[in-house]
């Protein structure tokens, strides 16, 4: 259970930043300019780029700055490799279950509106 | 078998620069053993390399008589203090308590009179001695039967330190203590055996006065 509390607190502490360099990511460079599919468009390239490049950027932004804290987690047996799987893990199936909400939504939308 | 930490024959060069040659090191529970050296010596490498956070040259590794192939740090059986701040910034005080320390011993923890009035702040809030003091508290409350604690006392108050000397004495009685200190006064209060880090190589010191010469020890007709 600690363990797991350990890879969820570390998961958190890289949330905040993927999201927010996944949004300007997907605002800055969208990947359509069909105004009527940009919408949709952002919010896939959005939940895309979050675990990837947004987490790649928090990567190298702790790598750089923040490298020490990997002790507190070699601390309790938890290597470097395992600690981002993990934190891959939770924030690309986090973003492929909000999408799935998403469209849910969506689709009920379109429902109620015809 | 051998109920020690056992790290042998480790050699570890940066470029041209050798900075250890064969070293041998055993550490037994109830051992302190205070590893001295000038700067530069390679005291943090070899915690390091015990550790498995630093790769040797050459080195073997054996914990209670089993070889340990890959990074020490995964079989929880040593837990290193590095010199340098390890804390996460975004977690509190009582946040890291509940990672690190067992559970029934929380309560405990968090009453240290040094730690108790910032058990709800950040860590990032803390002072760079409430820090100090905080990490070596999780390190001897840590599980782990042999820890390495790189420069302890740096930043610590008169008191502080007193409290932790105390602790890393009451520790000792069931784990393995390696340390490292250039604060010879601090740290030869507690440690039962010494060691030398000079050239390279790692030697026993079986009498202070052999300190003399590295500074770590007056003689005796300096004294007055």
């Amino acid at each position: 259970m600690i363990r797991f509390r350990l890879y969820y607190a570390f998961f958190r502490s890289t949330w905040l930043p993927s999201i927010f360099t996944g949004v300007i990511m997907a605002i800055v460079f969208p990947l359509t300019t069909d105004f009527k599919v940009l919408t949709n468009e952002t919010l896939k390239n959005c939940l895309l780029l979050i675990p990837t490049a947004g987490l790649g950027m928090n990567f190298l932004y702790k790598e750089l700055t923040q490298k020490e804290e990997y002790f507190f987690f070699y601390n309790q047996g938890i290597g470097k490799v395992r600690l981002w799987a993990a934190t891959f893990l939770l924030s690309a199936s986090s973003c492929f279950i909000l999408y799935q909400v998403f469209r849910l939504c969506v689709h009920a939308w379109k429902w109620i509106a015809s | 078998m051998c109920t020690c930490l056992e790290v042998d024959s480790v050699l570890k060069s940066f470029g041209d620069n050798i900075v250890l040659t064969d070293v041998y090191l055993c550490c037994k529970p109830g051992d302190i053993i205070g590893l001295f050296g000038r700067n530069g010596t390679g005291k943090s490498t070899l915690l390091n390399i015990i550790f498995g956070t630093l790769k040797g040259d050459r080195s073997f590794l054996r914990i209670n008589g089993q070889v340990i192939k890959g990074s020490a740090y995964h079989t929880r059986q040593v837990a290193y203090l590095p010199q340098h701040g390890f804390l996460p910034s975004y977690l509190t005080v009582s946040q890291v308590a509940a990672l690190y320390v067992p559970k029934e011993q929380v309560k405990h923890f968090l009453g240290d009179r040094f730690i108790f009035k910032s058990r709800n702040n950040k860590t990032a809030h803390l002072s760079g001695g409430e820090i100090r003091y905080l990490e070596i508290k999780l390190i001897l409350y840590s599980q782990a039967p042999y820890l390495l604690l790189d420069e302890p006392f740096n930043g610590l108050s008169p008191i502080a330190a007193e409290e932790i000397r105390r602790h890393i004495a009451e520790s000792a009685r069931t784990k393995g203590i390696i340390l490292t200190d250039h604060n010879f006064r601090e740290v030869h209060k507690i440690v039962n055996r010494i060691m030398l880090l000079d050239q390279c190589y790692l030697k026993e010191i079986k009498d202070k006065e052999e300190l003399i010469p590295y500074g770590y020890y007056l003689p005796p007709e300096r004294k007055e």
